[in-house]
């Protein structure tokens, strides 16, 4: 590295840059700690245990965290096939001209912003939802796990391609050369070492399913309930970015209100912080 | 366990079909949001305001919206980001704290959209009073869209040569000089790479401007830095829950189809530039 | 049992990556049951041809071949050629083992495994069979169960050869097997080599001249795409007769 003079404007302007980005983590933690502290006052546990929710009385956030974790599972279980399976096929059967392709086409699914997801659920997916199902509405946790489910794949495939493709080259060659088959190679000398990465993979995928706000809420269906029976995909239900996101405007003026949502982006946030931090340490990003 | 041919074939075949699906589901959103939108494009609609709340009229004021958000976000996450990550590159030795970085990088990139909505409008709209308006928004999506960009600058600085580097330090140059003349040039589409990647992260991007940064009508141009603008994603969400008017729907379609389009063009833009300007260390 | 046909033979072979042609027109026939020994100077395609006769090659984008390969008197690049039981009939050592991170016995039995998972009981005998071959068994006999990477260099290749013999090979091909070893650890695997020729057709590649002198019967000189020579050793190394054999053997001296 560079032994220059300590006061260097340029060194201290990117020092400067650096500490802001630094600091915008930082701060988000904190403001939501701080601001979350009242209505935790007011409720105590029950904010977190209990499942009313009537803004101006009551605030439990139960239906919300069970509905996070439902649709945020489903779809993982949706998308867990299509992207590793593709993911397989990308890192150990395809010429890299194809690889390139590939890898392209889920950037461009990935880019897909949130409200054109929002669009199709709206406009089509809850309609086939609800004429396949028989249901009356075709707003319910299925139709939003459907739509997550597209929306994480690129984000799993992509991460577990890349963990394939670190398998060292040798690995491979050595199982061929003894005459195993290209599939028992993969499944059985390959995978077995790419799976740290690939739960890696899995985690960031939870991570950004539980964080999706726009598209589920407009098609999960907004009933601040656990569904009875709680295993009842086809009801409506509510996640909590979706309930953020359809209440934020109206708790504006109001403190206590206003807390209990960021009461509720706390428990959030740590819940995408823990899969996130896990991912990245499966995927030996961070030690 | 596999040495049967046809067990081998047929899981091949498996993976193979999974894998078409996943990647044709690109074209078949793009596919889907073309023909249901192309309808309500014409030229009035794209270049008249709305009316009717939205069912009539144009997107105009919208589209200007998403660009002026999205182009103030770039604008302002830019430096930041480039400082930021030239520090680490240039003046950072010690391990321990880029880890730390990385870490508050990666944590950073994965906070759900809406807490920075919510915080971001208690940072910048109340304490420093900046209100619901473009201001905010383009506040708030800058420091979401941080750590996008500095993701890809850091992967285009790191990439750089060493011989590069290092014949400039054989001519004695400076840290700024070097930053300068060397690195920046030399990185320079990687710096374009993120930046098309953070605007296009941006542009998709509503649930951190929905309360803070957008109005549903009303709306012109912004016309001091508290006032807030219409935006094509808070377009489609309004008229997506409108179920009674197929007119307002086919305008959301095509709303959705220019915001959908304009962000593959960007993403395009970046992967057109990454094929043809290979990362240097990987030639 | 001599076969009537050569045991690794190539006709009008030439070999391509892409655009680029690796191989123009090769023929060249390898005694079986006898050490060949391949050399000449880097890049000039010694691996690439060594592992044409297992189909290794294969995976490598862009890779074509032209002209007939033969395999104990059958063509392997043809339709229906069973390309995983092939890789079983001809072997491969590398010039660095790749030891799975499984224990000693594991590794050894590892191409057995996934091949005849039901012949289970046979492994350990087959184990040390193979081990016994590559003069490893007393060394590590105590320890099966350890990992395979707490062997040293020498002995892990050797535990690596050991794995390719235990599915029964009729040829070996070994890809410069010493060249990341130390000279004492080396002579060892030649002497292993020597042993193994009894019962296999061995293909040498090696960068180490005086290697090629001492283990090898015979050897081919590989230069410019084409096969330059071949003879038997001490012939071709007393008397070259192309003058780019000449030249690559007055350089390595």
């Amino acid at each position: 590295m560079r032994q220059s003079a300590k006061f260097e404007p340029v060194r201290w302007a990117a020092a400067a840059m650096a500490m802001i980005s630094a600091l915008c983590a930082g701060t988000l933690f904190l403001y939501l700690a701080v601001q979350s502290v009242p209505v935790f006052r007011a409720r105590g546990w029950s904010f977190v245990t209990g499942s009313d929710w009537v803004a101006g009385e009551v605030y439990g956030a139960l239906p919300m965290i069970y509905g996070s974790i439902m649709v945020t599972g489903l779809a993982l279980i949706l998308a867990l096939p299509f992207a590793l399976g593709s993911a397989v096929v990308t890192a150990e059967f395809l010429s890299s001209r194809s690889r390139l392709w590939v890898k392209s086409l889920m950037e461009l699914l990935a880019g897909v912003p949130g409200i054109i997801y929002g669009l199709l659920g709206v406009s089509i997916l809850t309609v086939l939802v609800r004429d396949s199902l028989g249901l009356i509405d075709g707003n319910t946790l299925l139709t939003a796990g459907i739509l997550l489910a597209v929306m994480i794949l690129p984000t799993i495939m992509t991460l577990s391609e890349d963990a394939l493709r670190t398998v060292p080259r040798e690995y491979r060659e050595t199982a061929w050369s003894l005459g195993l088959t290209p599939m028992t190679t993969v499944f059985r000398v390959v995978a077995p070492r790419a799976l740290p990465g690939v739960v890696g993979a899995v985690f960031l995928g939870l991570g950004r399913a539980m964080g999706e706000t726009i598209a589920v809420m407009l098609v999960i269906g907004g009933l601040d309930r656990i569904p009875q029976p709680w295993y009842d995909l086809a009801a409506p239900a509510q996640s909590i970015p979706s309930k953020l996101g359809r209440e934020a405007a109206e708790a504006m003026g109001s403190d206590l209100h206003w807390s209990a949502l960021v009461g509720l982006s706390l428990i959030l946030f740590l819940m995408v912080m823990g899969l996130t931090l896990a991912g990245n340490l499966f995927l030996r990003r961070i030690r | 366990m596999m040495n049967n041919r046809t067990v081998e074939r047929a899981t091949l075949g498996g993976l193979l079909l999974l894998t078409l699906g996943a990647c044709s589901l690109p074209a078949v959103i793009l596919g889907t949001v073309f023909v249901k939108g192309l309808p309500a494009i014409d030229w009035a609609f794209l270049t008249r305001e709305s009316r009717d709340f939205g069912a009539g009229g144009g997107i105009f004021y919208q589209t200007l919206g998403t660009l002026t958000l999205m182009i103030g976000a770039a604008a302002v996450s830019l430096p930041i980001a480039l400082g930021a990550t030239l520090f680490q590159t240039e003046f950072l030795d010690s391990k321990p704290i880029k880890q730390v970085l990385r870490l508050l990088m990666y944590s950073l990139n994965s906070v759900p959209t809406i807490i920075f909505g919510l915080i971001g409008y208690m940072f910048f709209g109340v304490l420093l009073q900046t209100g619901v308006s473009w201001l905010t928004g383009t506040l708030i999506l800058a420091v979401m869209i941080l750590p996008t960009m500095q993701m890809s600058l850091l992967e285009a600085i790191e990439s750089l040569p060493l011989r590069y580097r290092e014949a400039g330090r054989a001519m004695g140059l400076s840290a700024w000089q070097e930053i300068k003349s060397i690195v920046v040039p030399q990185s320079f589409f990687g710096i374009v790479t993120g930046t098309l990647l953070g605007l296009a992260r941006a542009g998709g991007e509503t649930a951190a401007i929905m309360f803070t940064a957008t109005v549903f009508s009303g709306v012109r141009l912004p016309s001091s830095w508290t006032d807030p603008v219409t935006t094509l994603q808070t377009h489609i969400l309004v008229l997506a829950q409108e179920a009674v008017n197929p007119q307002a729907l086919t305008n959301a379609w095509g709303a959705g189809l220019v915001l959908l389009a304009l962000v593959f063009v960007l993403i395009l833009g970046s992967l057109a530039l990454r094929a043809r300007w290979p990362m240097e260390a990987e030639r | 049992m001599k076969e009537q046909t050569d045991a690794l033979e190539m006709r009008g072979v030439s070999i391509h990556f892409d655009d680029k042609t690796v191989f123009q027109d090769i023929r060249c026939r390898f005694r079986p049951l006898a050490v060949t020994g391949i050399i000449g100077p880097s890049g000039s395609g010694k691996t690439t041809l060594l592992r044409t006769f297992n189909r290794m090659n294969d995976k490598i984008d862009g890779f074509r071949v032209r002209g007939q390969v033969f395999v104990h008197g059958r063509e392997i690049y043809t339709n229906g050629v069973d390309v995983s039981r092939l890789r079983r009939k001809v072997g491969m050592v590398f010039q660095k083992p790749c030891i799975f991170p499984k224990s000693i016995l594991d590794n050894v039995v590892f191409g057995l495994k996934h091949l005849h998972p039901e012949r289970h009981r046979e492994f350990p005998d087959l184990a040390e069979q193979c081990l016994r071959e590559v003069f490893l068994w007393d060394e590590v006999k105590d320890r099966l169960r350890r990992p395979g990477h707490t062997l040293s260099h020498g002995q892990q290749q050797r535990l690596a050869i050991a794995r390719a013999l235990i599915v029964k090979p009729r040829a070996l091909l070994m890809d410069e097997p010493t060249s990341a070893l130390d000279p004492k650890s080396s002579r060892a695997i030649e002497e292993l080599i020597v042993s193994l020729k009894e019962k296999h057709t061995i293909l040498l590649v090696t960068h180490n001249l005086e290697q090629a002198r001492r283990v090898s019967d015979e050897t081919v000189f590989v230069c410019e795409g084409r096969v330059c020579e071949t003879g038997r050793t001490p012939d071709l190394f007393a008397d070259p007769h192309c003058r780019e054999t000449r030249d690559y053997l007055e350089q390595g001296n």
